[in-house]
């Protein structure tokens, strides 16, 4: 069949809309790419934030919540958490939790359990640039 | 059978080939969606080279489109095939992270989910283009069909056929790991012989297992010759698997030319296989 011999068919309306709203959604995309690759292009900056709001106990455990976020622009990797709960005379217990990737602006939501009502203390150790 | 088809398409209007391009790039990017390495690489992947993909792709679905035929009478309409079938890639792909909780508002922020709908629709929009073309009913439709693709030479349709397939092929596996793991613990043995058996899987596939017919003139041109037509495709098929290496940043500049090499050998099985499914699917 030689191309274009068919007889000239007029696209339904379905067709039509659904290409209107293609071209739409791919404009929005593209368009938000372009504008984000002239964006925030900062570092990394990574801070935590203790939900004891929403702390809960186990028996004598307690789950607590935290909100680690990358305030830059720019992705975080293999980012580091140390968690720490002094308990008394006894040795501190030590957890360590690994966060693959954290993009800018982005939340990840960690636990640290530990002994009910011994302080916290959190750290940031370390990440790496993707 | 084929009364139907073509009341059910009258009554549908194109409702059947935009469902079939939904299903199409689900059935060919959801191992995709649900691959960590995809997630990762659209955190941190920029928007450049983003967009250049993107663009690339669009080149893929226009060829996927010309290659399967499109709707007849509608060849003045081919951008807008083109544009459904790239905007449902992009639907689909973002329907999907939403809903398996990859993206979650207030949590992933907006640019980081965009990158990866933009990265997720890619081969959504490429299995959305050949669902739309390729898995339609057969009964009398190739009447109803414009493939602006045969007026390309032979050589020329083996060529885009073999890129089209080893790109979608390559999307599948070269955002993981594993290519690159399985290169580094490769005895140097292997590489020689992922080679023989690439070039051999490819010829057995394309003129030994009966998948389709050839059409009129297929042994003519250049590539006439069945093994070097296997051979050239197995070269652009390295091409394809080197670019997608360097794409996703498995390698770099600095990366020891042999492991440059292995890498491509590897993933080049994958991407030969898949330029050996584009030959098959523009043989009909």
């Amino acid at each position: 069949m030689s191309p274009g011999s068919g007889k000239s068919e007029r696209p339904s309306r379905l067709s039509r809309n659904v290409a209107l709203g293609s071209g739409i959604v791919i404009v929005i995309l593209l368009g938000y790419l372009t504008y984000g690759a002239f964006a925030d292009g900062s570092p990394a900056v990574i801070t935590f934030e203790v939900v004891t709001s929403e702390a809960r106990t186990n028996g004598a455990s307690a789950y607590v919540p935290i909100d680690v976020r990358n305030e830059g622009g720019m992705t975080a990797a293999e980012l580091e958490i140390e968690t720490r709960f002094e308990a008394g005379d006894t040795e501190p217990l030590v957890r360590h939790t690994r966060i693959d990737f954290l993009a800018g602006g982005e939340t990840h939501r960690i636990y640290a359990v530990g002994p009910a009502g011994a302080p916290l203390e959190v750290r940031v150790l370390g990440f790496q640039d993707p | 059978m084929t009364t139907a088809r073509a009341r059910s398409a009258t009554t549908n209007g194109d409702l059947d080939p935009i469902l079939r391009a939904c299903a199409g790039a689900l059935l060919g990017a959801l191992p995709l969606l649900y691959t960590m390495e995809m997630w990762w690489y659209g955190r941190v992947v920029a928007e450049p080279p983003l967009l250049a993909m993107m663009g690339i792709t669009g080149a893929l679905v226009v060829l996927a489109i010309l290659f399967g035929g499109f709707r007849r009478g509608r060849h003045s309409h081919l951008g807008m095939d083109t544009l459904i079938a790239f905007g449902i890639g992009i639907g689909i792909s973002a329907i999907t992270l939403l809903v398996v909780g990859r993206i979650q508002p207030g949590r992933v922020p907006l640019d980081a989910a965009a990158r990866m709908v933009a990265l997720e629709s890619i081969p959504c929009a490429i299995g959305a283009a050949l669902a739309m073309t390729q898995f339609r009913p057969r009964d009398g439709d190739a009447k109803n069909v414009d493939r602006r693709i045969r007026s390309l030479s032979q050589d020329r349709q083996k060529v885009l056929a073999t890129i089209v397939g080893a790109v979608f092929f390559a999307f599948n596996v070269a955002p993981t790991e594993e290519p690159w793991k399985m290169t580094m613990e490769a005895e140097p043995v292997h590489f020689p012989l992922i080679v023989l058996f690439s070039l051999l899987v490819s010829y057995l596939v394309v003129f030994e297992a009966d998948f389709a017919e050839r059409p009129p003139g297929y042994t003519t041109g250049a590539l006439g010759n069945p093994f070097a037509e296997t051979l050239v495709s197995y070269l652009l098929s390295l091409g394809v698997s080197y670019a997608f290496l360097v794409g996703f940043g498995h390698l770099e500049p600095e990366t020891p030319l042999y492991a440059q090499v292995g890498a491509t050998v590897m993933l080049g099985y994958v991407t030969t296989i898949g330029g050996s499914a584009g030959r098959i699917l523009v043989s009909p």
